[in-house]
């Protein structure tokens, strides 16, 4: 049971890099298309009508895809000076209460990023400027959050597994 | 006692903001205290494109609305390249909102307040500018598909500028000019990069406050008439304020080494002349012949 | 509910969830969605979330965070950032050159990195091992490099003087340039603090150091970048060639090419720059979401409203209105992390200041001083954990906090100075014009 849990965070593990990847993809090309567009105002006189507009809206996605990395890497900010004080076992528990929460927090947004994508996806542009599809842009935002939700839901399943087995032992 | 959360852009130094405190406090003196009118100024319950979801999902009662797709007639009449007077100006906007009515109330929204902008629709440049009909392949912010389309026309290149990019780009050159309304301007401080105004009077423009109609049937029809007739005396209050401010802000700014062009009747009759055409196909298409001919004629008749 | 009501019981609860633990991002989101389904029931809540994760972050502006947090990652991952502590610890051969270095890579670091906790994590990665090796005290080392690191905010390019000037909706380049100054005289203040460390208590600095002499290949190859790189982005925001943004985005394609070309970048690293750059927009994501979130709750119970009209009822003077906005400022960046601390309380507090009288590019730098004060400061104090992080065995929290102090003390003086001559920060901009 133990291992096939593991077996599926690692799984899921690999989507959270994609996630991240893909992100980091996005941030090159938003590097390379800006640069781009003042070489073509400076070099060639004639503006990019496109950049300022299309480059934001992909900030979006940009902003969300890290998040599950982000805590695979425990690159969150917090603060442990409180809890570090208390035995492992305590710890442990902290562990699980503040997974609910995270999972809380990542349901919620989870529902309201599935949400606006399908609302979006019948109603609004993203920009009054730019006619793309706002869905565009929502629907990988949304899909960031629900793996987020996924692979913290994992970590909280595996906490409550390994406090039984400390439990048995 | 209902509360009614009023949203809007303008911030609180903004002359219109003093005209929503206004409307405020005539709502809760004809309502008797009954409904009570809280303001959020500087959007802060939502972004700019936002209006309609914010109305739709509850965050407030009453917004401003934008060009957005899902009033489809709206959007593209809201801006409407005409020659105007405006010594008749809430009676035009009453006017126009109840041709909107229908439209509104499919997706669910009362229009409530207009916010004329016909006065303060404005064109900056760099450089003093005396014929806007030739742009010579300059760089000019658009705020949307028709305003680009006019650029375009008269030889300019529209770009693309986020409202909040828009001062840095002034600065850094990034456009040589910019449309936008004095009051927007003024507020946002752009005086100081782009000096240079042509008053050009090419447009209708009423962006429309309008309120959630669950919220606004759930009323009484006294507090309805009242919350009505607070909009209508506020606009017919705000006029002259609005307009001496923003003369105000133009004589401030022509002080400060400014210059102002005002085109004439006719030059401004030609640059319209020049787009109206294409343009009228897009709003044929948007609002269906016979409301785009209504919308046509009725400002037809505000021609000075 | 009253609004004061509402804004201690946010309060409280947030400090709840940051206590036990709970990343910051989610306490915010913890603390701020109770109170926000109270007052707008579930499905309007879940639209004013949209409305707020839309609104926060389709921003131009804001596109130059992760350009910024890439470059900075990208001079780290390669050999610029740790062969830049060497140089100038090398360079400089004098009793405590370890330690001036420490300050001198931080303020060259901080000419490429707009992020403190990068900041500190580059250069106190190879400098902190390096200063406990050759002796030095573990307060000294801990506390020059986690305040060090600050530097990487007041030397432009600088998130913390973003986020305000997207708050504030002043000039992002006025600011940037703003902070060269005061920069420079916290550099100065850094070295005093050293020299006077030295006096107090001379054990925490060896006398002698070894170390190996830097090839002049190596110095060329690794301050060469970095001079290249912070003149690229101060000249194109300063002769007004490009937005902040166009200039995060030129300046990171040319540390790209730099990095590759002089700076060792291996392909690996360049991945692991890119990914280290989600990393941490992983949590800013969330971070400003929240935080916006959380401003929002408190907008929409009319909390900044109120506490505005009662600020204001005791009609303050101008002076008295700063003290205490200052010392408001440093009390609460004991509990709070900067960003969040900018999209929550900036808002409210930053048109009190206009309304005093003060200049908001001048209050940004002062304001940007208090935010490197708060991450220095317990509970709270982010670089104080990055620190210990990087030696954990050697060094304590309460040596990392110990050592902090007299920097902070460093950075009260500035602000005091900024007090008494605004032109510190707003003589340079105005040459701009
Ligand atoms: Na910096
Ligand atoms: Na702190």
């Amino acid at each position: 049971m133990d291992e096939r849990l593991d077996r599926l965070i690692r799984g899921v593990e690999r989507f959270v890099v994609w996630a991240a990847a893909a992100g980091g993809i996005i941030v090159l090309i938003q590097m390379l298309w800006i640069s781009y567009g003042v070489f073509t105002r400076y070099g060639l006189g004639k503006p990019d009508r496109l950049v300022t507009e299309a480059t934001a809206l992909l900030l979006f996605p940009v902003a969300f895809a890290g998040l599950a990395f982000a805590l695979r890497e425990d690159a969150m900010p917090k603060v442990t000076m409180l809890i570090d004080r208390f035995s492992l076992r305590v710890q442990h528990i902290f562990a699980i209460i503040n997974h609910i929460i995270m999972l809380g927090v990542g349901l919620f947004f989870a529902y309201a990023g599935v949400s606006a994508t399908i609302r979006s996806f019948n109603s609004g542009v993203a920009s009054e400027i730019l006619h793309w599809p706002r869905w565009w842009f929502w629907a990988p935002g949304a899909v960031a959050l629900v793996l987020f939700a996924i692979y913290v839901a994992l970590r909280l399943a595996r906490l409550f597994m390994t406090i039984t087995a400390e439990g048995e032992v | 006692e209902t509360t009614v959360r009023l949203s809007t852009y303008v911030n609180e130094a903004d002359i219109r903001y003093e005209g929503f405190a206004h409307f405020a406090n005539l709502v809760a003196e004809k309502t008797g205290g009954s409904v009570k009118v809280e303001v959020f100024p500087s959007a802060t319950l939502h972004g700019w494109s936002e209006g309609v979801d914010s109305l739709q999902g509850g965050v407030s009662d009453i917004s401003w609305i934008n060009a957005d797709n899902r009033l489809p007639c709206y959007a593209v009449t809201s801006l409407y390249p005409a020659l105007i007077d405006l010594s008749e100006q809430p009676k035009l906007d009453a006017d126009y909102a109840n041709l909107i009515r229908d439209e509104a109330a499919k997706q669910g929204l009362v229009p409530l307040i207009n916010s004329n902008y016909s006065y303060d629709q404005e064109w900056w440049f760099e450089e003093p500018m005396s014929d806007i009909g030739k742009l010579d392949g300059k760089l000019v912010r658009s705020i949307g598909p028709l305003v680009s389309m006019m650029i375009e026309t008269w030889g300019g290149e529209p770009v693309f500028v986020a409202p909040k990019e828009v001062f840095q780009s002034a600065e850094r050159g990034v456009v040589d000019g910019i449309n936008m309304g004095v009051a927007t301007y003024s507020s946002w401080k752009l005086w100081d990069v782009m000096p240079h105004m042509v008053n050009a009077n090419l447009f209708y423009g009423n962006i429309i406050y309008m309120m959630n109609k669950d919220k606004f049937d759930a009323l009484t029809p006294e507090e309805q008439t009242a919350m009505t007739e607070a909009a209508a005396e506020t606009e017919v209050w705000l006029q002259p304020k609005y307009e001496g401010w923003v003369d105000e802000q133009v004589a401030a700014a022509v002080a400060a080494g400014g210059t102002e062009e005002n085109l004439s009747a006719e030059t401004s009759a030609a640059l319209i002349a020049s787009v109206k055409d294409t343009w009228d196909v897009t709003v044929d298409e948007a609002c269906g012949a016979d409301l785009a001919g209504e919308i046509r004629t009725l400002l037809a008749s505000h021609a000075p | 509910m009253e609004w004061y009501t509402v804004g201690l019981g946010l309060l409280i609860l947030l400090m709840f969830f940051i206590v036990i633990g709970l990343p910051i991002p989610f306490a915010l989101a913890a603390a701020s969605l109770p109170f926000l389904w109270d007052i707008q029931g579930w499905s309007t809540s879940v639209v004013s979330s949209e409305l707020k994760l839309w609104g926060v972050w389709i921003d131009y502006i804001l596109l130059a965070v992760p350009l910024f947090v890439f470059l900075g990652e990208l001079i780290g991952k390669s050999n610029i950032g740790p062969n830049l502590y060497q140089f100038l610890h090398q360079g400089v051969r004098l009793r405590g050159s370890a330690a001036y270095g420490s300050i001198g890579a931080s303020a060259g670091f901080g000419a490429v990195c707009g992020s403190s906790m990068v900041g500190a994590l580059t250069i106190g990665g190879v400098a902190l091992p390096e200063m406990l090796r050759l002796g030095y005290g573990k307060r000294l080392s801990s506390g020059v490099l986690a305040a060090g690191g600050t530097l990487s905010v007041l030397i432009p390019p600088s998130l913390i003087l973003l986020f305000y000037g997207i708050v504030t909706d002043q000039s992002i380049g006025d600011l940037f340039i703003a902070g060269v100054i005061p920069g420079i005289i916290l550099v100065s203040g850094f070295v005093i603090v050293v020299l006077i460390w030295d006096r107090m208590r001379p054990e925490d600095i060896p006398t002698s150091e070894d170390a190996v002499k830097m090839p002049l290949m190596m110095i060329l190859n690794t301050v060469g970048p970095v001079v290249l790189i912070g003149l690229v982005i101060t000249v194109a925001i300063y002769a007004g060639i490009a937005t902040p943004t166009e200039a995060a985005a030129v300046a990171a394609l040319l540390t790209v090419i730099l990095a590759f070309a002089v700076g060792g970048l291996t392909w690996q690293a360049f991945k692991d720059a890119l990914f280290s750059t989600m990393r941490t927009m992983g949590y800013l994501g969330l971070l400003l979401s929240a935080g916006v979130l959380f401003g929002f709750v408190l907008t929409y119970y009319r909390v900044p409203q109120q506490f505005t009209e009662l600020f204001l009822s005791f009609d303050l003077s101008p002076y008295t209105v700063l003290a205490i906005v200052i010392v408001f400022y440093i009390v609460l960046g004991m509990f709070l992390e900067p960003v969040s601390m900018t999209f929550i309380t900036l808002p409210t507090i930053f048109p009190l200041m206009a309304a005093a009288g003060f200049d908001l590019i001048w209050f940004g730098v002062v304001y940007t001083i208090t935010m490197e004060i708060a991450v220095l400061t317990p509970p709270v104090g982010l670089n104080l954990y990055v620190i210990q992080a990087i030696s954990r065995d050697q060094v304590s929290i309460g040596d990392v906090i110990m050592g902090c102090l007299p920097f902070i003390g460093a950075m009260v003086l500035l602000i005091l100075i900024l007090i008494v001559a605004p032109d510190v920060a707003l003589w340079l901009p105005e040459q701009m014009r």
